[in-house]
């Protein structure tokens, strides 16, 4: 079966004007050679630190932005060879949450009008009143707000509209950027609740990119790790999380708090350099920061190799 | 023993065009040389307004009622130049965004030696020495070169470390810190953390932590209070609160954590 999403040799660059005396041109390399595949349904989490490239994979993957390199196919078919107009099919499949939902709501617009607008662009003949009333329901918020602007929301209620909006057209992947970040506890603990019934509900797949791994790790079938823009390592959330074979993943998984006074972190004092996008330089990226670096990770970049049929590491010495 | 900041019966009201709003509804809190206390809540409980009104920051519409004795002289109602002198010199204060906390076209050192000229009335060459040796307090790497620099040059992580160095120039004897970690990746964070309790042990910090992250309270912290609709709801010892909470609010806050052992099989079978 063909999976429902496949990225390829994915490369995405920035340029940058250092100086307009510089005779070759800089680049920030926000992704370098990402592969991945995601089924249908499926859970996908993306961690890394800011700046390692997770937003940019979810703008790649939804079409907001060209990649320089490599290719996203839907459904076995490369988006960027679609004409514009079955591109905007594969736009209704596949939906985006964002962080901020103050930001991605329109402030002039009802929140009924929000949910419908998905309906009225691509199903003029649905009963959008209807289909908008059963929708907010769904994600618990009262009829009553269909005819309320965001800002007399709070942020947790803004958020489930933002789902609602992105569930109306029910798609078949819906990609969320920090989607729980900026909500206190007890709301992100309710709107992840939602996710993962609404998931079961519409038997849609996330790509779920956030930086919390309590989280992922909570609502994932399976975890990518991103490193200054590369994959790291991939597999199962058991793999990945209770068996790190990465180094980097390692690290991640050590400065988690673990939320008992009892069971209190080993305190390290070696503040951490975030790595350079710009250095083309050859070799593994987290060899700086990483505690086992051998001579072999300065000349060689190790690739991401398959260590079991579920999972991939990308490391010369990866952890037994 | 006397406590080195007492909270008394404090009220922070604001009013609104048809009602008052209360931020802080009668809290008395008692913090003691050495203690490392974390204020918890969600957002709007009243825990930063609570502190920022100690301080004398709150908006200029609240209204501040009650006491708040700073070893045992009052604050409140204290003129702004008195206020200045105890500001910034015995209680410092480290705001969550480090970008907008710091002036933006000053650099670093002037920054961190203008706080030490003010406050020490030092000689310019001094209060930079000084400023150099805070930046190496906290771990920032070629502490000269950063002096030089501008805010935005730096990290978030390197940003929260200037804060913290900042806070600590003039050795204070209480920092509040409003949310230092909240806007900073778990590696960084958990840096940022450790700084902080290595810094108490040496130099005997005493330390208020606002913050709404039950992670980092059991992490760091040797007692909690719980705050709800500008009340304390539970305080105690670290340990007992997260342990074995009392407050129905507390157990819901808790509960809310996203835990590390999840029941997998319960969310695949839904």
């Amino acid at each position: 079966m063909t999976p429902l999403l496949e990225v390829r040799g994915l490369h995405l660059r920035y340029p940058i004007d250092a100086s307009i005396f510089s005779r070759t041109p800089r680049n920030v390399a926000a992704l370098t050679d990402v592969s991945f595949v995601m089924n249908r349904g499926e859970v996908l989490g993306v961690v890394g630190e800011s700046g390692c490239g997770k937003s940019s994979l979810g703008k790649v993957v939804s079409g907001l932005v060209e990649p320089t390199d490599g290719e996203v196919l839907w459904e076995g078919t490369p988006i960027g060879t679609l004409p514009a107009s079955a591109r905007g099919d594969v736009r209704r499949e596949l939906q985006m949450v964002f962080q901020d939902p103050r930001a991605s709501l329109d402030p002039r617009m009802t929140v009924g009008a929000s949910i419908a607008e998905p309906l009225v662009v691509w199903s003029p003949d649905a009963d959008t009143k209807k289909i908008t009333a059963q929708l907010l329901s769904r994600v618990g918020l009262s009829e009553a707000m269909t005819s309320r602007y965001p800002h007399e929301l709070s942020g947790g209620q803004c958020q489930r509209v933002a789902i609602a909006r992105a569930f109306v057209l029910h798609p078949k992947l819906v990609i969320c950027d920090e989607a729980v970040s900026a909500l206190d506890v007890s709301v992100q603990a309710q709107v992840i609740a939602l996710l993962r019934e609404l998931r079961h509900e519409f038997g849609v797949g996330l790509l779920f990119i956030s930086h919390n791994l309590a989280v992922v790790r909570g609502l994932s079938d399976r975890v990518l790790v991103l490193y200054a823009g590369r994959v790291m390592e991939i597999g199962t959330v058991v793999e990945v999380m209770d068996e790190a074979k990465h180094p980097y993943t390692q690290s991640l998984l050590d400065a988690v708090l673990s939320g008992d006074p009892a069971r209190r972190r080993v305190r390290k004092q070696s503040p951490v350099q975030p790595p350079s996008l710009t250095a083309q330089s050859s070799g593994c990226v987290f060899r700086a920061r990483c505690p086992m670096a051998f001579s072999r990770c300065a000349e060689e970049t190790p690739a991401l190799t398959t260590v079991s049929p579920t999972r991939q590491v990308a490391c010369h010495l990866p952890i037994l | 023993m006397t406590a080195l900041l007492q909270i008394t019966h404090l009220n922070v009201r604001f009013a609104g065009a048809d009602r008052n709003v209360v931020a802080v509804d009668d809290v008395s809190l008692r913090i003691n040389a050495g203690d490392l206390l974390a204020g918890v809540g969600e957002s709007g409980s009243g825990k930063s307004q609570l502190f920022l009104s100690c301080l004398g920051l709150q908006a200029p519409s609240a209204v501040v009622t009650g006491s708040v004795r700073f070893k045992e002289r009052e604050l409140l109602g204290l003129d702004e130049r008195a206020m200045n002198r105890i500001r910034g010199d015995e209680i410092c204060f480290i705001p969550q965004d480090s970008l907008s906390a710091l002036t933006p076209h000053v650099s670093i050192g002037t920054q961190l030696a203008e706080i030490v000229i003010v406050h020490r009335r030092c000689s310019r060459t001094e209060a930079f020495a000084r400023a150099e040796q805070a930046l190496q307090r906290v771990h920032i790497p070629e502490p000269a070169r950063r002096l030089r620099q501008y805010p935005h040059e730096l990290s978030g992580g390197m940003r929260q470390r200037v804060l913290i160095a900042m806070a600590l120039l003039t050795e204070p004897a209480l920092v509040i810190a409003d949310e230092p970690t909240t806007a900073l990746d778990v590696t960084v964070q958990a840096q940022v953390l450790d700084l902080l309790v290595e810094l108490r042990e040496q130099v005997g910090l005493t330390l208020v932590l606002v913050t709404h992250d039950m992670g980092v309270v059991a992490e760091i912290a040797d007692r909690v209070a719980v705050m709800q609709a500008g009340r304390i709801v539970e305080e105690g010892l670290g340990a007992q609160v997260l342990h074995s909470p009392q407050h129905p609010y507390t157990q819901h806050l808790l509960a809310a954590v996203p835990q590390w052992q999840v029941d997998r099989s319960q969310a695949a079978t839904q």
